[in-house]
């Protein structure tokens, strides 16, 4: 019998630990892994919570990823204004032919080249920070600029609209935003890359938006407007995410410090620590958003086309039976399999890009600062509980 | 154990070869994938594995020989 929808829990759910997803969806994940729940706008939709629910649901081909679909599941009101077609809401065939063009630039061992500008731009970061002294809020001298500094040369943007470019990806991604705030952003942000875009065709460089005009735009291949909206996701979605994994896992392992000890004596750890502080911490934590086309089965419940599914990675994260003791910290653990990238044909294209940032971000911060700590009791740490990726908004330090 | 692709499911992500670069590659030509061993040694069976599993596009086949 269908329980009437003013009793089902509301999601997202409300965290008490700041480092643990709410207890109550790791009480769904235990008793009720495929179950209803409401939105802010009153509409209902699945949550998926167990690891492999959520992963052969990612795959399954009879789900879409359009925001514009009835019953997409649109779990804040800034998100319920994503109408245009962005690349992590477009569906197979046109998803897959975009990604493909876009795809030479993030592979894995085409980013592996990376990793010398980005060790040489996190020195230099690092070189202020110490020429500055301490404190420092390592959110604004740190853990931004990182993603800023090699998204924008990924793509070929100048570093200068850096302030622009954090300006609208607060406003466009924060859940707290109304409607028509991130929808402004969302327009100054294209209008900016359209120009940008308009100025790569006579001034080519080796950049990711200057392949892109030369070889697909030129071609007739691709649209010019689609490429900015290609670009535009890129961007948020580069920026916001490394930013939040760098400061939350900083503040993460000094509060392991007997793992951060065993990582500053043996940095041969430090891919594996990445990894497990991906799945741990899980920033992506309002899941992935589909809408059934077909009927479907997950986890033996039937879902029905044009029902609403949240696939809760955070929660999926902490299972354990695929993560024994999920809810402990373990640098040690394998955790390559955790599911904070996504899964299936929208996992995300900048992992790869991702994981070099932060394996060289922690390495090097620990590095250089042994002795870093917390230059304000943990109590006066803001979370972003409200955002669609999580994190902290300032993380005073001092070394 | 032997394994197929399909290179029209293929998205060039190169994830493959993060888990067995031994046995998959990208092509220089249009980045889409290649196998390099078709049967690899039983200690890269379970790499193989999670290649096909965590593939995006689900374009790896893995048969597992009785």
């Amino acid at each position: 019998m269908m329980v009437p929808s003013h009793e089902l829990p509301r999601f997202p759910m409300e965290r008490e630990s700041p480092y643990d997803p709410p207890p109550r969806i790791l009480r769904l994940l235990l008793d009720e892994p495929v179950s209803r729940v409401t939105l802010w706008d009153g509409a209902e939709a699945w949550l998926v919570t167990r690891y492999e629910d959520v992963r052969t649901l990612l795959t399954n081909p009879n789900l879409s990823a359009d925001v514009r679909k009835p019953g997409y599941p649109k779990v804040s009101a800034a998100l319920a204004h994503f109408t245009e077609g962005l690349l992590n809401h477009m569906d197979s065939p046109e998803h897959d032919l975009y990604r493909r063009m876009l795809a030479p630039d993030f592979m894995v061992k085409r980013v592996e080249s990376l990793r010398v500008d980005v060790e040489k731009l996190v020195d230099d970061l690092l070189d202020t920070m110490q020429a500055h002294g301490a404190p420092a809020d390592l959110v604004a001298s740190f853990a931004f600029p990182i993603p800023a500094l090699v998204t924008c040369s990924i793509l070929g943007v100048p570093y200068d609209r850096k302030d622009f470019f954090v300006e609208c990806a607060e406003a466009f991604l924060s859940g707290t935003s109304t409607a028509e705030a991130a929808g402004a952003a969302g327009r100054a942000l294209h209008a900016y890359l359209g120009e940008l875009i308009e100025a790569k065709k006579t001034a080519s460089g080796t950049d990711t938006l200057s392949r892109m005009v030369t070889e697909h735009v030129a071609t007739g291949q691709l649209d010019e407007t689609v490429l900015v909206t290609l670009a535009e996701l890129l961007l948020i979605a580069g920026f916001d995410t490394t930013a939040n994994m760098i400061a939350l896992g900083t503040l993460t392992l000094l509060r392991h410090p007997d793992q951060l000890d065993e990582l500053k004596a043996n940095p041969g750890l430090w891919p594996g620590a990445v990894e497990e502080l991906l799945r741990y911490l899980t920033i992506t934590h309002r899941g992935r958003h589909r809408v059934a086309t077909a009927d479907i089965q997950v986890g033996g419940q039937l879902i029905r086309a044009g029902q609403g599914i949240i696939a809760a990675q955070d929660a999926a994260n902490r299972d354990p039976d695929t993560f024994p003791k999920p809810d402990l910290l373990d640098i040690h653990r394998e955790a390559r399999h955790h599911l904070a990238f996504g899964h299936g044909v929208h996992q995300c294209i900048g992992a790869a890009v991702a994981r070099v940032e932060l394996q060289v971000a922690y390495a090097r911060l620990f590095a250089r600062f042994p002795g870093l700590e917390l230059a304000v009791p943990h109590d006066q740490i803001r979370f972003k509980h409200e955002s669609s990726v999580y994190g902290v908004a300032e993380l005073p330090v001092r070394w | 154990m032997r394994v197929s692709v399909d290179r029209s499911r293929c998205l060039g992500s190169g994830n493959c070869l993060a888990w067995a670069s031994e046995v998959f590659d990208q092509s220089d030509d249009d980045f889409l994938v290649v196998v390099l061993d078709e049967t690899p040694p039983e200690e890269r069976c379970e790499a193989v594995e999670q290649a096909a599993r965590f593939c995006p596009g689900q374009a790896i086949h893995v048969e597992r020989e009785k």
